[in-house]
């Protein structure tokens, strides 16, 4: 339960805090910046993070699938599967 | 009480009871108390009936199949002659009723359910929340695989079938549950357990930063609505320039939740006869999915700048860091683009 306020904290900390308001031109460039940075990351941690180590597998397959399906332009449910797909092939070899 | 219009109200309706000499009825509407009420309270005055009455006499004329049923003379409410303003005819005997306690009551009612719950009145917005629960559709069937998978590792971790859906109804957090769960199940402390989760959850703090200048509302509002912010939503919500479009995280985290607690029940009580998420590359799924909201966001230089550098930090962390600082310390990523713009060149941020 601890666990889950935590949580919520820190989901509501940002909106609460400075909902409403706009940020100054500047931090908002910042802002702007944040997100990438963010999906970069959580991309990385979620293909190549082990436990405390960097792992190559499947994973990185099923990412590699997904580049070269963006890089065609297909739509990003056929993303999500091919990549699914492929990973599941991965594994399954 | 209450009574439309209490003053011109009692006139008309002597005149009406003149004309049409009341039929047994079986039962009376209800719009029969107030014209006994009215009538009784106003001294019988005779003038010319207000409102809209269009042939002077019609509204005895019994009701023709074109009109609603209520609008017939044996339905017709005794408003109907005299309808305030801004009150459309036939209305329910209650619409406009501002005054009372109950009035009140249901005022402030409205108005917080109103504040709370998206408004659907104009197309674009309806269509934004659409558009935000479909495009998370192949997300929510990834979601709700892994809320099974959390669901069995929580029973078997010897949480019995009550506390992992009650962590999930509160706990709206895929990451820091499986954390602490598996933490716990393998004998660890709480605190260990505590600590790795709110350590995995604390990248919405940069994330409801992001987030927050796209929210509108009173602090309950933006309070609730924060709670629907989770990786995907959050992803599928996010817009090219910056900012989050908030119908999108609203119909995109509502999706989800659902998800993600049918998920959580479907794997608690009937957890052995799914298998494993991963033998499908469900995992995959996700990365992918940032993936390709990553690209169309890499548009300048500075994005593009940010987003290398968090990944760079986010790998070099992976090895020595706890599980959620990878993330939290790539968010400094973003001052790398930060500085391109000011200086010229970029900063090193890494920490």
């Amino acid at each position: 339960m601890l666990v889950g306020l935590g949580a919520i904290l820190f989901k509501a900390a940002g909106p609460v805090a400075l909902g409403g308001r706009q940020l100054p031109a500047r931090l908002s460039g910042l802002v702007g910046a944040l997100a990438p940075a963010l999906l970069a990351a959580l991309i990385v941690t979620q293909v190549f993070g082990g436990d405390s180590e960097l792992v190559l597998d499947a994973r990185a397959a099923g990412l590699g699938a997904a580049a070269v399906l963006i890089a065609v332009r297909a739509p990003i449910l056929a993303v999500v599967i091919g990549a699914a797909a492929v990973t599941a092939l991965a594994r399954a070899m | 009480m209450w009574s439309p219009h209490r003053e011109s109200g009692g006139r008309a309706i002597v005149q009406v009871r003149e004309q049409s000499p009341p039929a047994p009825r079986k039962w009376r509407p209800r719009a029969e108390t107030f014209r006994t009420i009215a009538a009784r309270r106003s001294p019988p005055e005779v003038s010319g009936p207000r409102g809209p009455s269009p042939d002077g006499a019609g509204r005895c004329s019994t009701g023709s199949r074109k009109r609603p049923r209520w609008a017939s003379a044996k339905w017709r409410p005794i408003d109907y002659l005299h309808t305030p303003r801004g009150v459309p005819q036939g209305a329910p005997l209650w619409f406009g009723r501002r005054r009372g306690r109950r009035a009140k009551t249901r005022r402030r009612g409205a108005t917080a359910l109103r504040g709370i719950l998206p408004s659907v009145d104009t197309p674009g917005v309806r269509s934004g929340y659409r558009a935000g629960a479909r495009d998370s559709l192949p997300l929510c069937v990834a979601v709700a695989a892994f809320g099974v998978s959390f669901g069995v590792l929580a029973e078997a971790s010897g949480f019995g079938r009550f506390a992992p859906i009650v962590m999930s109804l509160t706990t709206f957090t895929g990451a820091s549950q499986f954390a602490a769960v598996s933490i716990l199940g393998a004998g660890g402390g709480v605190g260990a357990a505590v600590v790795a989760a709110i350590l995995l959850a604390a990248r919405y703090g940069p994330i409801g930063i992001s987030v927050a200048p796209s929210l509108r509302g009173n602090a309950l509002t933006r309070f609730l609505h924060a709670q629907l912010v989770i990786d995907e939503s959050w992803a599928v919500a996010s817009q090219p320039g910056g900012g989050v479009a908030r119908e999108r995280l609203i119909g995109a985290g509502l999706a989800l939740y659902v998800a993600w607690q049918l998920g959580t029940i479907a794997g608690v009580v009937g957890g052995d006869l799914v298998g494993d998420p991963e033998s499908i590359g469900l995992d995959a799924a996700f990365p992918a999915l940032f993936l390709a909201l990553l690209v169309p966001q890499l548009g300048n230089r500075r994005a593009f700048i940010a987003a290398a550098a968090g990944a760079a930090i986010a790998l070099a962390l992976i090895p020595f860091a706890r599980p959620g600082v990878p993330v939290i310390a790539a968010t400094l990523g973003c001052l790398a683009g930060w500085g391109w713009r000011d200086s010229g060149h970029p900063i090193e941020s890494v920490p």
